[in-house]
This record gives C-alpha cells, structure tokens and sequence, in this order.
C-alpha cells in the first residue's frame, strides 16, 4: 500500500484520546503482515515487533494515534447536549462544523458566542427535546469533527490530518522495513492518550528495552510546511539525545534531504515519559502542520515522505 | 447493613498527608481476622489481600487514608502558629474553624477581625496572614508543645444529619471504611485492598503501589465534589446527592477504561443500582498512578458526591453511600 492508501485507510478510522479502539484495530489490520508480532496494552496502545538479526539493536518507533475530540457531558431540556473538549483544541475554530459521535449520530458545534473559558459549547443533533436526543446519545459518549483528509496539490487539509499522516507515515516504514536485513530489531509504539500528555507512551514501552528510540508527531510552530521534516531539538519537556541528532543531519546531509531544527519552549511530547521508562537515547522528529486542531489543519505529503526516507536510512546505517 | 460506627472511628482519626499511622492502625486491627496478608510497603501503605473462590485474576481496590490538614511552619513571638496547607484547601472556609495538633492539642484559625482590615473585606484571607491560636502567651510557652513540623487537622466532628455524615474526613475515610466492609465478605476475586497514603499531596502512596501489585484491573473508591448547592443549577452541579454514586468515564487526569465502565454501568442498571455520572471535568483520584505507572491497568473508580469537599464539614449522603457499597459488590461478582 502507498502511504496515500493507508492514510485513507486512517483518517476514516480517527479516534478521540480514551476511546481509541476503531483506529488501533485498524492499525493492527494495516501492520500485522509486516511484523512478528503485535499487542494492545491495557490502555489501548498498540505494540508490534518486527525480530532482528541475532544480537541486533532495539530500535523503537513511537506515535500517538488518537486526535483531540469532545464528549457529551449534559442533556439540556431542550435536547441540545453540552460538550467538553478532551485534548487541546481549537473549538472556536469548529462552531458549524459536523461533529460525528462513536454510535454514528451526527450534529453540528454551537457555541453560546463567549470567549475563553467562559464559553459553553453544544451538539445540536436535531433532538425534539431531552428524551430524543438521550435516545441516540449517552452522557460520556465521544465525538469528533469529520470531513477532514481532502488532498489539495500536495498538502492534505482536514481535522485530524497530522495524526492521520505520522501513524500512516510509522506503519508504512514498518511496511518497508519488512523485507530488509537491518541491524536493528523494530519496535513500533501506537500509543493511546497521547493529546492528553502523552499518557500512553510510558506504559505501552516499559516491556521493552530499545537501543534508540525515534518519537514521531506533528508540530506547528516556527516551521514551515513543504520544507521538510524536523528535528526537535528541544520540547517542553525533553532535550533530544545530540548523538542521535547529529546522526539524523548526517544523514538528511548524505541522502540530500532538507531538514528543519525546532527549539520549543512549550508542547511536551511523549519524549520525556520514554527517556524516563526506558533510559535510552531518544530523538523527537516531525513534519511540519500549518492550523492544528482545526478544521483547515493542513501537512505536506512530501515532509511525510522525506521522514520515512530519512527514518530508513537511519535504521539501515544502524 | 454497613457498620457506621466504625465509619465515625475513621473519620475521627487523625491522618493528614504524611502522617496516616493512626488511621492505618485502625484499619489493620479491623480486618486483621478477614485478610489473608497484610503489610506496610515502603510507601506507608496498608495493603491486604484476600483469595477470592476464582483464581486467575487480580483485582485491586484503593482508598486513600489521608485528609488535607496543616503543617505548623512557624511559632510566633505572641504564642501564635503559623501554618502551611497539606493538601488543597479553599482559605475562606479556614478561619474559626477548630482544629487539633497530632498531640491531641485543640487550636483554632484566628485571623484579624474583619473591621481592622484595610484591603477588600470581602476577600479571603491568604493562609500566610492565619494562625492557629492554641492559648500559649508566648514563644516559649507555644513551644513546650509544638514544634515547626507537627500537624494539624480540623477536629473531629462525626455527625449524622438527617440523611447525611457530615465529617472532616469523608474525602476518604468513607472509601477505607467501604473496602473494610468488601474485606468481612467472601470474594469472588483475588483482591487486594490498598489503603494509599498521601494522596492529597500527589498520589505518591498510589504510585508505590502501581509498581508492586500489577493488577489486572484497578477500582478506586472515593469522594467527589457535588455542587448541588443553591445558586447551582444544570451541568454546573457536577453531580448529586441522592443519585448514587457516581462511576466516572473521565476526570481531570484519567479518561476511565470504556469497556470496565460500560460493563459496571450496564449490570448496575440490571441490578437496579443507581449510579450517576459527572456532568463537567474536575478533580482526579489515584486512578491515574494504577492506569499509568509501570505497565499500567485497567481502571474504574467510584466516588461518593460530596458537599463542601476538603473543608471541615464534607457531607455525604449514606443513600449514596450504599448505592457505592452495592456497585462494590457488583464489581467483585462481575470482573
């Protein structure tokens, strides 16, 4: 499958951090024939081995699968039915837009028009009134905007498209990976929670011991889309390890491939909890995302690409 | 029927953050005759087992057994103490308010009397500007019975009104005293009770735990606030009382287990047990140190809705008291 194919295959599988069964069992059916074997975790995390060489290194690929979303919190009389966000989002940006719930029920996001944290949103789902709209909701149900992954000249725009694209990106390395004789044994991590701090990372990786670990995720500040990946240096939780830095712009020099460095002050990735579990060496790549958390979040398929061919080339060089 | 003496026993105890011995001791000499094993970890925390009629897996029921409280930070020259919050507390419900030293010493919160204040009469006083007046003269005489590091917390007040208890330490004696119940019955589970320590300072007590017993599933019992107050209408309210307990699906730091909480929700309902959920994101529980420290677990928890939480007058309503008591039981015959 092109990395196209199993995007498509994602973004219609996207799930909102806690309820993230339908895309790992998507992810499972994309990665199984490609690895030895693959595990979800008790927080839904999904693991998946692909066995080396005798003696081989350990090199584990991380990603989260889950996208922010919201979930029904209140029932008002008038069967409009109140909303919290779970994962940072950008609400305001997605009043009118469709927002679909796991059991398929469809409404659109209002707002009561304040600013802030004084703001209430709403699903209007077309209910007559409390009784119709519990028929088709529960309180606790999740839900997410759809409508998202439209290709437009070689950026994807859409809600959700960032995390749509790094698990796309991760199983399709996972895909290529399959038929080399690499020096490093290949541990892929899609980890559950990962828009709520990276909740998932630490306890889907503690079973295993890794070499070297790669995290992969979206990022939006100070970078550029269409200018290729990015190295993060520094989070707002983590320093990347400067050895495997180095390797990483050896590499992007060798095979001619643009990267870009990113210093955050904010936007803790799952880095630290890995660093923290599994004390390796741990290195934060990226493509770049213009407008994330909104309907109009929008990558470049070619920084994809570039990551993958960069990714390869450091499990190859071993 | 629940055995609400000994409910009163606990919430009487003295157990701030650091400083559960007392409460702890209580509990062990209670359920020493129905555990099958009980230790101390190196956490502070009470945990008994007890085999189960099935075998295979293990199940871990948690409460917390500290309360919010103070630490003394300072003796004033006028025989007056200075102190620091051990746990959340909202200032303005401190002055006045009575309290005991771990000495067994009674004290009030003084605070300057509100016509002598010069800022805004109408807000708090910040903890800094509060003492607690033991009716030492001096320095020296304060000293002969305290010293900078001792605790404090609001004097025990067990009180059953009209439906309700109404004490300083529901938040989280009401969940020990449940699990001790659970420990008197024959289990269908191996079960593990973990009576955590220092919860309200961050869940250390938990996050011991989490490492050493590796459970199968985790059920935290605890309290909630319940805002079904005057003033307070619709989702505002949170939860409340006289609606069960409430069986979370998300709070401010777990999303809860989606299949453990349909299953509790589905088979309560079955059982005409009454149960609630929140209506908005707040507060969090040890959940969140048994779903992800080490390998992580499967979680639930089930929380009582409180009036007036971490105050020196939390009230719980005991019909909700016995909608957790009945979901406890569930659980264990369910999993």
């Amino acid at each position: 499958m092109t990395l196209i194919n199993i995007y498509n295959e994602l973004i219609r599988a996207a799930s909102v951090s806690g309820r993230e069964n339908k895309i790992s069992e998507k992810i499972i059916s994309l990665i199984t024939p490609f690895v030895d074997t693959v595990e979800k975790d008790s927080l839904g995390s999904v693991a998946a081995v692909r066995h080396g060489k005798a003696g081989a290194k350990r090199l584990m690929l991380v990603c989260g699968m889950d996208t922010p979303g919201f979930f029904a919190t209140f029932f008002e009389n008038s069967g409009m039915i109140r909303i919290a966000p779970v994962g940072e989002i950008n609400t305001d940006s997605l009043i009118y837009s469709a927002l679909k719930f796991e059991n398929g029920t469809q409404g659109f996001l209002v707002s009561d028009g304040k600013k802030g944290s004084e703001a209430s949103f709403w699903v209007d789902i077309g209910a007559k009134n409390i009784k119709d709209a519990k028929k088709k909701v529960s309180q606790g149900d999740f839900c997410l905007p759809v409508g998202g992954g439209r290709l437009m000249s070689g950026d994807i725009y859409g809600f959700g498209v960032s995390s749509a694209i790094v698990t796309a990106l991760v199983v399709e390395i996972a895909q290529r990976i399959y038929n080399l004789e690499g020096e490093y044994e290949m541990i892929y991590l899609f980890t559950a929670q990962s828009r709520m701090g990276a909740r998932g990372a630490a306890p889907a990786a503690m079973k295993f011991e890794a070499d070297a670990v790669l995290t992969f995720d979206g990022m939006s500040e100070g970078v550029n889309i269409g200018d290729g990946p990015v190295l993060k240096i520094k989070d707002g939780s983590y320093i990347s390890s400067p050895r495997l830095v180095q390797t990483l712009r050896d590499i992007a020099d060798d095979f001619d491939i643009k990267v870009q460095n990113a210093v955050q002050e904010k936007n803790p990735s799952s880095l630290l909890a890995l660093q923290m579990s599994l004390c390796a060496p741990a290195v934060s790549v990226a493509i770049p995302v213009k407008y994330r958390s909104t309907m109009g979040e929008k990558i470049n398929i070619k920084d994809a690409e570039k990551l993958i061919d960069l990714t390869l080339a450091f499990a190859k060089r071993g | 029927m629940l055995d609400f003496k000994f409910l009163k026993e606990l919430c009487d105890a003295f157990g701030p953050s650091g400083c559960e011995e007392s409460v702890a001791n209580l509990i062990e000499k209670r359920i020493s005759h129905f555990a099958d094993r009980i230790e101390y970890d190196k956490a502070g925390n009470l945990v008994a087992m007890k085999h189960g009629k099935k075998s295979g897996k293990k199940i871990l029921y948690s409460a917390h057994l500290d309360e919010v409280g103070m630490m003394i930070s300072s003796v004033n020259e006028d025989g007056t103490l200075g102190f620091q919050p051990v746990g959340g507390i909202d200032p303005r419900i401190l002055p006045s308010r009575r309290v005991v030293l771990e000495n067994s010493l009674l004290g009030v919160i003084g605070s300057m009397a509100v016509h002598l204040k010069k800022e805004d009469k109408n807000k708090a006083t910040p903890i800094r500007e509060l003492y607690i007046d033991i009716g030492a003269e001096n320095r020296e005489e304060a000293l002969t019975q305290v010293a900078v590091g001792d605790y404090a917390t609001f004097a025990p007040n067990y009180k059953v009104i009209g439906g309700k208890v109404l004490s300083k330490a529901i938040d989280d004696r009401a969940g020990c005293f449940l699990m001790c119940e659970m420990l008197k019955r024959d289990l269908e589970n191996d079960s593990w009770f973990v009576f955590t320590t220092c919860e309200e300072i961050g869940g250390f007590g938990s996050a011991a735990a989490a490492y050493t017993i590796e459970p199968h599933v985790s059920v935290v019992i605890e309290t909630t606030t319940a805002s079904d107050v005057p003033g307070v209408e619709g989702a505002d309210r949170v939860c409340e009382q006289k609606k069960g307990a409430v069986l979370s699906f998300i709070d401010g730091s777990t999303i809860y287990d989606r299949e453990l909480y349909d299953l509790i929700r589905s088979e309560a309902e079955k059982q005409n047990i009454i149960l609630q959920t929140k209506t908005k994101i707040a507060g969090g529980n040890d959940s969140s140190r048994f779903q992800r420290k080490w390998k992580g677990t499967r979680c639930a928890a089930l929380s009582l809705p409180c009036r007036y939480l971490h105050s020196a007058s939390t009230v719980a309503d005991i019909s909700d008291i016995y909608s957790a008591w009945s979901a406890l039981k569930l659980i264990d015959k369910i999993l």
